[in-house]
């Protein structure tokens, strides 16, 4: 009880302390939360599962959000997909100079929108069954039209996560961990502003879960992209440029982060 | 929005159908059990429509082909009470009017015990008077010169008959041959003398479940000495055919009228129109239970899949294409579903041909539609 109100206390202040990090020339706003929020109607009663969400998160960042079960984590991102839209307040997310406020397009925009620019990883793989592996990485770049040189890039990726020799699997024949590098290589496969992972390691052993975050950390790194992790796992949080924790519809600063600046 | 401007190839929302249709036909092809599954649900919905469409419209036609033969080409008939017309008006109506276009009918069924027991009809003519009334008597065509010694022994020799082709040739009988007939609790033996084989099918399927013989011999099977069922008359329809019928009209003893055959099939009509409404409705139900199967299984390949769908949506599939890629699979094994059930139904529809036309035999008339021919009208 008595961290969770010192937690709060943090969280009220915390606009003041988000400010200077914007200004910062060096770290360009690529996404940037205002006034965000998400209700659920529940038994006619409202529950606001995000209240009034205030941040910037910037290009290349590896920002890891933590949170208990239920604190709204996969809420958040599917907000920031444009798979959810808010109750109310925005997400834009800068594109070069160009800042689309998703939260203001329609249903068909966004689904565009996502495709386009970004990668998602989910906890349970969610690969395509019906395709093989290279075709699952192939098919964001099929639907971004970018069809130039698509298998070769694909390939490559493939490569990169240790599959090459895989490529015409079906994905039920590869592990839990193998499925997951596939899903992190169609992530990046259509060269996305960011990408967002939902809890990527939640369904693979220890060892396992160490070795695909790793692959997903190198290659986003390498690639200059936003990597956004919601996570249960406290230990991903050492690696992660920023960390933030998800309570009470409220985004807290980490205590070591907050120091990072 | 200012998505468009920002993209970084120029044609980025263009997501070829071709991928689609690669995604649906991957799909079908990798699952083949819930392929099977869906073909399957959607041919048997179209089977089971198509079987009774099938029936529906050979009852119907074998409604519309009784009709007719009941009553020819007559336009009018004088009819009696139950008991039937006293022949007398016959010979008066011809010796005294000389009204020509008329011919007198002795008709009822019988049991052929030898030909499956199938009931037939037994009707007598008078085969030189009946030639404008009823066609498959054989008029000009190749068979006019045999039939024209058959129809001199129908009239001559008692107990004899004339049989279809069709019907001879599937109980291996011939000219000559002789049959039993049952009427009621009596029998009586009838000796064919003469085979018909008109060249047109609806006329030779009409002739099916019938045994043509001379009135005389009706008479005395029948056990209708003296008397008619009817009188056909063909009248024409203007000043002249209505002072016919008003001198017809004249020689008619009380309790005997005159009526057209159109009341005459109306109340056929009437007859088949209840049996015609419970194939209707059946047909309406095979078309709604067809729909639900069909449908059924087409969402339930959409359910059991939604996880997927789901996953092409978060990956940025948008709704319509979502939606394309369904029916496209849908679409694709609809039409092996289709044509299977097209296949299928046809065979469904032979079998449940014979089962109406044998109620149809049984309650109404004695037709034999019992191979279905398919009329294309039925498959659009
Ligand atoms: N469609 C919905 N209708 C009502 N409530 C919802 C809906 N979706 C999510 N919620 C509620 O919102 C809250 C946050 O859910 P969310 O899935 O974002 O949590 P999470 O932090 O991702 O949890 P986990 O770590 O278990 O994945 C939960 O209490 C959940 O019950
Ligand atoms: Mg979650």
């Amino acid at each position: 009880m008595t961290l969770q109100t010192t937690a709060q206390v943090a969280n009220h202040q915390e606009p003041t302390l988000e400010r200077p990090a914007a200004t910062q020339p060096s770290k360009p706003v690529l996404i940037r939360l205002e006034h965000l929020s998400k209700t659920y109607a529940e038994a006619g009663q409202a529950r606001a599962v995000l209240d009034e969400l205030n941040r910037e998160f910037y290009t290349g960042e590896f920002v890891c959000l933590l949170g208990k079960s239920g604190s709204g984590k996969s809420t958040l991102l599917n907000l920031i997909s444009g798979i959810d839209a808010p109750s109310s307040g925005d997400v834009t997310i800068y594109d070069g100079a160009q800042a689309v406020t998703i939260t203001a397009l329609s249903e068909h925009e966004r689904t565009i929108f996502r495709r386009n620019h970004i990668g998602i990883v989910f906890q349970f793989f969610n690969l395509i069954p019906t395709l093989t592996v290279l075709e699952n990485v192939t098919l964001p770049l099929e639907l971004a039209g970018k069809h130039q040189q698509m298998r070769r890039h694909a390939v490559e990726l493939l490569e990169r996560v240790g599959l090459a020799d895989r490529i015409n699997t079906y994905p039920d024949k590869l592990s839990g961990g193998e499925q997951q590098r596939v899903a992190i290589a169609r992530a990046l496969a259509h060269d996305p502003l960011l990408v967002l992972a939902d809890e990527p390691t939640g369904n693979l052993d220890d060892e396992t879960g160490e070795t695909v975050l790793k692959l997903l950390l190198e290659l986003t790194r390498d690639a200059g992209k936003t990597l956004f992790m919601a996570t249960h796992a406290p230990d991903v949080a050492e690696q992660a440029d920023r960390v933030l924790h998800l309570v009470h519809g409220q985004l807290v600063n980490d205590q070591l982060s907050t120091a990072q600046g | 929005m200012s998505i468009q401007t920002t993209a970084p190839t120029s044609n980025r929302s263009q997501f070829s159908v071709k991928t689609l249709l690669r995604l649906a036909w991957r799909y079908a092809w990798r699952r083949p059990f819930q392929s099977l599954f869906f073909i399957l649900g959607v041919a048997i919905g179209v089977a089971m429509i198509v079987a009774i469409d099938l029936a529906n419209g050979s009852a119907e036609r074998a409604f519309a082909l009784g009709t007719e033969t009941i009553t020819g080409r007559a336009t009018h008939q004088i009819v009696g009470g139950p008991s039937g017309l006293d022949e007398q008006i016959y010979t008066r109506l011809r010796r005294e009017l000389g009204y020509r276009q008329s011919a007198p009918v002795v008709e009822n069924y019988v049991i052929a015990t030898t030909l499956d027991a199938q009931p037939m009809r037994l009707l007598g003519i008078d085969p030189f008077a009946d030639q404008p009334f009823r066609s498959y008597l054989g008029e000009g065509d190749a068979a006019a010169g045999a039939s024209a010694t058959f129809l001199s022994d129908l009239m001559v020799r008692p107990n004899t008959v004339l049989l279809s082709q069709d019907v001879a040739t599937r109980y291996h009988l011939q000219t000559g041959d002789q049959f039993p007939v049952r009427i009621g609790s009596r029998t009586a033996n009838l000796e064919i003398v003469g085979l018909l084989a008109p060249s047109d099918d609806l006329s030779r399927r009409a002739l099916q479940g019938l045994l043509i013989t001379d009135i005389s011999t009706a008479q005395e099977v029948l056990q209708q000495l003296h008397k008619l069922d009817r009188i056909d008359l063909i009248v024409s329809n203007d000043a002249a055919g209505r002072a016919a019928l008003a001198k017809i009209a004249t020689i008619l003893p009380p309790g005997v009228r005159i009526e057209e055959s159109a009341a005459r099939s109306g109340a056929v009509n009437e007859m088949t129109a209840a049996f015609s409404l419970n194939l209707t409705a059946l047909s309406l139900l095979a078309l709604v239970v067809g729909m639900f199967l069909i449908y059924n299984t087409v969402t339930f390949s959409v359910v059991q899949r939604r996880p997927v769908l789901g996953s092409l949506r978060a990956l940025g599939m948008t709704r319509r294409e979502v939606y394309v890629l369904i029916l496209a699979e849908a679409g694709l094994l609809g039409v092996i579903g289709t044509a299977l059930g097209l296949a299928l139904g046809v065979i469904l529809g032979r079998g449940a041909v014979q089962l109406v036309t044998q109620t149809i035999n049984d309650l109404f008339f004695v037709v034999s539609v019992r191979e279905i021919d398919i009329p294309v009208f039925t498959l659009v």
